[in-house]
């Protein structure tokens, strides 16, 4: 292994083929840092963690983990998975059946020459601290679904790696055992300070545990930085969903902008002519009974299809004939007394539609 | 869980051939039983060839089933994992046994391990030792037609566990020996008992292979099948007598089989 004194937990630049899929991504995770990886079934989100535990190769680039390079072709080096000093978290967990517990969580201090005995030991401590001590002498089959994921976790964090592979960590979960897994891994693996790689489609827990954000699509990164920079202006229809944001593919015709052949807007300052990527954001839309009167405004007609209170604000979904994400403040939501199925009118001041011309 | 009548009822002519095929495999078992003598039945097996036949039968038949897992474990598991042409060759060689008349399995194994023998010859000369018509050879000629069993299940096994525990391990720090004590060894036992038992089996009841190879010595090379052979020509009443004996152990083997893979599924 290659010493590079840097301080990243992971320093990556992926260039391989699965399939179809090109992917090309670099990929940092600075120490103690949580980054999690975005994207849609397919994009090859799950194929970057097996490059990194050492699943797969890649054809081109390299892969340094806490300063040591595992993988570079182009320099003749291949560590496998074992040398790597990782810990995986699978969506399966893949906890060892015919052990129980903590046998399960001691397995990787057992590889490194600890005696039985030091080994759950050490194990016993480490579910002490996770919050899960009860657990200890659980065969696997009687775990529920959440324990069986903090047991993983346990098992991949025991000998403090300097990079924690998650991948999915939520699915398969119930809405209880989600939350409760959520707090759990925000209190641990934040006081941890074990960098972390995560794949994730759920939003609530990016905003809440991640530090930073990658997002892949079809094997290129589209779109990184802080979970909150990502709202305002997102780059693809993909980030908008995930971040709550509007955001349409629209063409601009004769000083026209009409989003998805549907509906038209009027935008202020519209310089560009041809396919355009147009982003609203939620807050910047109001909602009203009545179509409003005076300039430069767009009056929508919607039909209420979701109201969801998130704390101060409401957030409202419309479908037909416009499709909207709003965002008003539960005062406002209130006052109006929204109701699903509603036809109200939706209201969008030209100046806060942001156009960008798509790259072709 | 228990279906509704309704679901679980089938057509009379499925139920028909069903009894039919259930009938005949108990009636020659129900012939053995009905023709045999219960009194003198101890007093018949009480007899030192009977004895001899037994004890040869027994340990040979264990380090047939025992070899079997030892050796046929390891190829089971480099089956599952070779992907290249060799695979259809090594398969093919693996199944022959299995398919191959135990008898010319037997004229087999003495053309290569007679003392004439490709294999024999160089074998005798250089450490004098003579594998047919012995105890070795019995447990030989059981090996040949056993081994199949524990390899195929043991492939088997291996195809259905999921590769994904090895990676697992890995990323924990198991090397490659470690992965296979720990991991892919226990994961693999149900399928090495299950090849093991069934290797058992069908090694205690071997007769063409080892009478060819090792032929039919009371004392040394005769075990209870051969017995049963050489018996059915001087005195029916024995070979009934070790006919019983044999459907009970054989039972034996059929009811730990079931008792484990009930356990384990």
């Amino acid at each position: 292994m290659i010493a590079s004194g840097n301080d990243y937990a992971l320093e990556a630049q992926f260039e391989l083929r699965r399939g179809n899929l090109a992917i090309t991504a670099n990929i940092r995770v600075g120490a103690g840092e949580i980054v999690a990886l975005l994207g849609p079934n397919g994009a090859g989100k799950t194929t970057l963690l097996e490059c990194v535990a050492g699943a797969l190769a890649i054809s081109n680039g390299h892969i340094t983990i806490s300063g040591a390079t595992v993988d570079d072709p182009g320099a003749g080096i291949w560590q496998p998975p074992e040398n790597r000093q990782i810990g995986m978290v699978f969506q399966d967990n893949l906890l060892f059946p015919h052990m129980n517990v903590i046998d399960n969580v001691a397995f990787s201090l057992r590889c490194n020459g600890h005696s039985k005995k030091s080994a759950r030991r050490k194990a016993a401590e480490v579910l002490l601290f996770l919050g899960v001590a009860e657990l200890e002498r659980k065969p696997i089959e009687e775990l529920s679904g959440g324990q069986t994921k903090q047991v993983a976790i346990a098992r991949s964090i025991i000998q403090e790696p300097s990079l924690l592979l998650l991948d999915e960590p939520l699915s398969g979960l119930d809405a209880l055992a989600s939350s409760k897994l959520r707090a759990f891994a925000v209190n641990n693996l934040k006081a941890l300070q074990i960098g972390c790689l995560l794949v994730t489609h759920d939003s609530d827990f990016v905003v809440e545990i991640a530090d930073r954000v990658y997002v892949l699509e079809s094997g290129i990164v589209t779109e990184f930085g802080q979970p909150d920079d990502l709202r305002p202006k997102p780059n693809t229809p993909y980030v908008a969903d995930f971040a709550g944001t509007n955001s349409y593919n629209g063409m601009v015709r004769n000083g026209q902008l009409v989003i998805n052949h549907s509906f038209q807007l009027q935008v202020a300052n519209l310089s560009t002519v041809g396919p355009v990527n147009v982003s609203i954001n939620p807050r910047s839309i109001s909602l009203h009974r009545n179509a409003s009167q005076g300039s430069p405004r767009n009056n929508l007609p919607v039909v209420i299809d979701s109201v969801e209170s998130l704390g101060d604000i409401t957030r409202i979904v419309t479908y037909e004939p416009t499709p909207l994400v709003i965002d008003i403040t539960t005062i406002s939501a209130n006052e109006l007394n929204v109701r699903q199925g509603e036809h109200l009118w939706a209201t969008i001041k030209a100046t806060e539609i942001d156009v960008e011309p798509l790259a072709l | 869980m228990k279906s509704p009548p309704s679901v679980q009822r089938l057509p009379l002519v499925v139920r028909l051939a069903a009894s039919t095929g259930a009938l005949f495999l108990i009636i020659p078992i129900v012939g053995l039983v009905g023709k045999a003598s219960w009194s003198s039945l101890l007093l018949d097996l009480k007899n030192e060839l009977v004895l001899d036949a037994l004890q040869i039968s027994i340990t040979s038949s264990i380090a047939a089933a025992l070899l079997a897992v030892l050796f046929g474990t390891p190829l089971g598991i480099a089956m599952a994992r070779i992907t290249n042409k060799w695979s259809v060759v090594l398969r093919s060689i693996v199944l022959l046994p299995m398919i191959l008349p135990p008898v010319v399995g037997g004229s087999a194994l003495l053309f290569a391990l007679g003392r004439n023998g490709i294999f024999g010859k160089p074998l005798f000369q250089t450490t004098g030792l003579i594998l047919p018509y012995s105890w070795a050879g019995v447990v030989i000629a059981n090996l040949f037609v056993a081994l199949p069993f524990v390899v195929l299940s043991v492939e088997s096994g291996h195809r259905l566990l999921d590769r994904r525990y090895e990676l697992a391990s890995a990323s924990l720090g198991a090397g490659a020996n470690r992965r296979l004590t720990s991991i892919t060894l226990p994961l693999l036992r149900p399928s090495i008992l299950a090849g093991g038992l069934l290797a058992w089996g069908r090694a205690l009841g071997e007769f063409g292979a080892t009478i060819t190879f090792a032929g039919n010595m009371p004392g040394t090379t005769q075990t209870l099948p051969l017995a049963v052979y050489g018996a059915l020509e001087t005195d029916r009443q024995l070979a009934l007598a070790i006919s019983l004996l044999m459907v009970s152990l054989s039972l034996f083997i059929v009811i730990t089989m079931r008792q484990h893979w009930w356990s384990h599924r």
